[in-house]
């Protein structure tokens, strides 16, 4: 599903953000890409989904290259990668439901299917009562289920999440990973960037940990 | 398609309702600067009419050589009149003239007082068919005029004339240019003013393109809002012509009809009117699209 050979990115002032990375995610499976703060985690997940380019080496998604794909193709590309934020990148001018709806929209999705499936995946999330909330109303645990409800309501084939369980409490931390979970289940190949340990030794699953941009896999 | 549109067009309605300052800012500047270019049409026109009522009212006079027999006159005139444009041909006397001239005033008449009416020649006075605009048709009437055998010259106010029309060249060529500064100027301006609303969604922007959103479905939205600050600009500024052209029009001609007789001042017509819409449209458009490419080609990250 994600391929990367001996990948690089170097930022200006020769800031060496991953080195010589090479590994294979494959389809439908849960990955946690750990490391300490720093250790190029957001990186590699941004050069997935395209808002960055590597600078040397090559990165295939679902089989296609995409280091050099254009504008129009890297945002059908996005269409297929759902990404909840490390920051959340909600607007906070829209509600709960324009939020979440806003995914949908740019396919030009007709308007009735874009209500019926917004709600769907906001009601999964256990958010179907806040539908016309604002986020800077909600809890930091409610704000990340609304962003991933908008990563989910495409129904995307891979779903990146960068540190998803950020700021929560255990509990709260354990119904998110549970969203990701069944996603999973579903068939998305989801990649979880964090530095929570008691989530990679509670979760059981492949980890692959950075270390100052490389890869350290046990 | 049409759901898209629809879409579209929504999103523009909703993003200027919802920033009403922004909106009436850059209509009002498009609609401010198409009311001078309009304002400066109008007064091209006027002067055009000008031009025309002066012509219309002109004469053509061709005078007799002295060696013309008087009988040979009247087949001049004739001849003169046998021309296209020309509609009266009116033979005036070398007496008549001298009483043309004295008939001008005291100290006129004094200078002429004695003097034989052998001195003036004779001529005939052309009376030109409909009316003219245009200089070079004057121009071939003056010089198929002068070559006809037994007149010695002509006169027409031709240094008036060419004044006048030089003056309206001048004025096209200015507005010419200074109708393409405005356009650029304007378009600028716009497109400044919509990079503010552009800025202050520019997170909106990123996250759109973010979850997917091709530039053209972000762009598109913009476009529809500049066409609607456009059409709002455009259409305040043909509003205005007609309100200047119902309150001033009647004074200006009043005030302009002692210079001028039977000169209609008018500020407004519907032609300017869809000019100056569709102007308006073109900047609106053209102005957000600006704005907006400029933003789109940042890199996210
Ligand atoms: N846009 C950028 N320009 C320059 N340097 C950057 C940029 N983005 C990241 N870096 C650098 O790249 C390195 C990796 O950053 P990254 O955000 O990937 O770390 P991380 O593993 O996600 O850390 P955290 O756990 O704190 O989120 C850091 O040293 C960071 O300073
Ligand atoms: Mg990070």
């Amino acid at each position: 599903m994600i391929q990367l050979f001996h990948v690089y990115k170097t930022f200006s002032g020769d800031q060496q953000a991953l080195v010589d990375i090479t590994m294979e995610i494959e389809k439908g499976e849960f990955v946690y890409l750990a490391g300490a703060s720093g250790a190029g985690k957001s990186t590699l997940l941004k050069l997935m989904f395209c808002a960055l380019r590597p600078t040397r080496g090559q990165l295939l998604v679902n089989g296609r290259n995409v280091a050099r794909l254009g504008t129009k193709a890297i945002a059908y590309l996005r269409r297929n990668i759902g990404v909840v934020f490390q920051d959340f990148k909600l607007l906070p001018r829209l509600t709960v439901e324009e939020n979440v709806a806003i995914a949908r929209e740019i396919t030009g999705a007709p308007r009735r299917d874009i209500r019926r499936q917004t709600y769907s995946i906001l009601k999964e999330v256990g958010l179907a009562h806040k539908l016309h909330q604002l986020p800077p109303r909600l809890s930091g645990g409610e704000q990340q289920r609304v962003a991933i409800a908008r990563a989910l309501v495409n129904e995307p084939q891979i779903l990146l999440a960068d540190e998803p369980t950020g700021n929560l409490d255990e509990e709260r931390s354990a119904e998110i990973m549970g969203l990701l979970e069944q996603a999973n289940n579903r068939g998305t190949t989801v990649v979880v960037a964090t530095h929570d340990r008691n989530l990679l030794e509670s979760a059981n699953r492949r980890v692959i940990t950075l270390e100052d941009g490389r890869v350290a896999e046990r | 398609m049409m759901r898209r549109l629809f879409y579209f067009a929504g999103k523009g309605f909703r993003s200027v309702r919802d920033s009403p300052g922004i909106s009436l800012l850059t209509a009002g500047t498009v609609g401010a600067t198409l009311f001078v270019a309009g304002l400066y049409v109008m007064a091209l026109q006027n002067l055009e009419g000008l031009a025309l009522i002066w012509g219309r009212t002109a004469t053509l006079t061709a005078y007799i050589d002295d060696a013309v027999p008087p009988e040979g006159r009247e087949p001049l005139r004739a001849r003169l009149e046998a021309f296209e444009q020309v509609e009266h041909a009116v033979l005036v006397s070398p007496i008549e003239a001298l009483e043309r001239f004295k008939a001008r005033g005291a100290s006129a008449a004094a200078l002429v007082e004695g003097v034989s009416e052998e001195i003036l020649p004779a001529s005939i006075e052309l009376q030109l068919e409909g009316g003219f605009a245009d200089l070079t048709a004057v121009e071939k009437l003056a010089l198929q005029t002068r070559e006809l055998p037994g007149v010695t010259d002509v006169d027409y106010g031709q240094q008036e004339l060419e004044r006048l029309q030089t003056l309206l060249d001048l004025l096209r060529m200015g507005g010419l240019i200074a109708g393409i500064l405005i356009a650029i100027a304007t378009a600028f301006i716009v497109s400044n003013t919509i990079r503010l609303t552009v800025y202050a969604r520019r997170d909106e922007i990123i996250i759109l393109r973010l979850v997917g959103a091709t530039n053209g479905f972000i762009r598109t939205p913009y476009l529809f809002e500049g066409l609607i600050w456009g059409l709002a600009g455009g259409g305040a500024s043909a509003l205005m012509m007609w309100l200047a052209d119902v309150s001033l029009a009647p004074q200006i001609s009043i005030a302009v009809a002692n210079v001028v007789g039977g000169l209609n001042i008018h500020l407004f017509n519907l032609e300017v009117a869809g000019i100056l819409v569709v102007a308006g449209v073109f900047l609106g458009v053209f102005g957000s699209g600006l704005a907006v490419g400029r933003f789109i080609d940042q890199e996210t990250s």
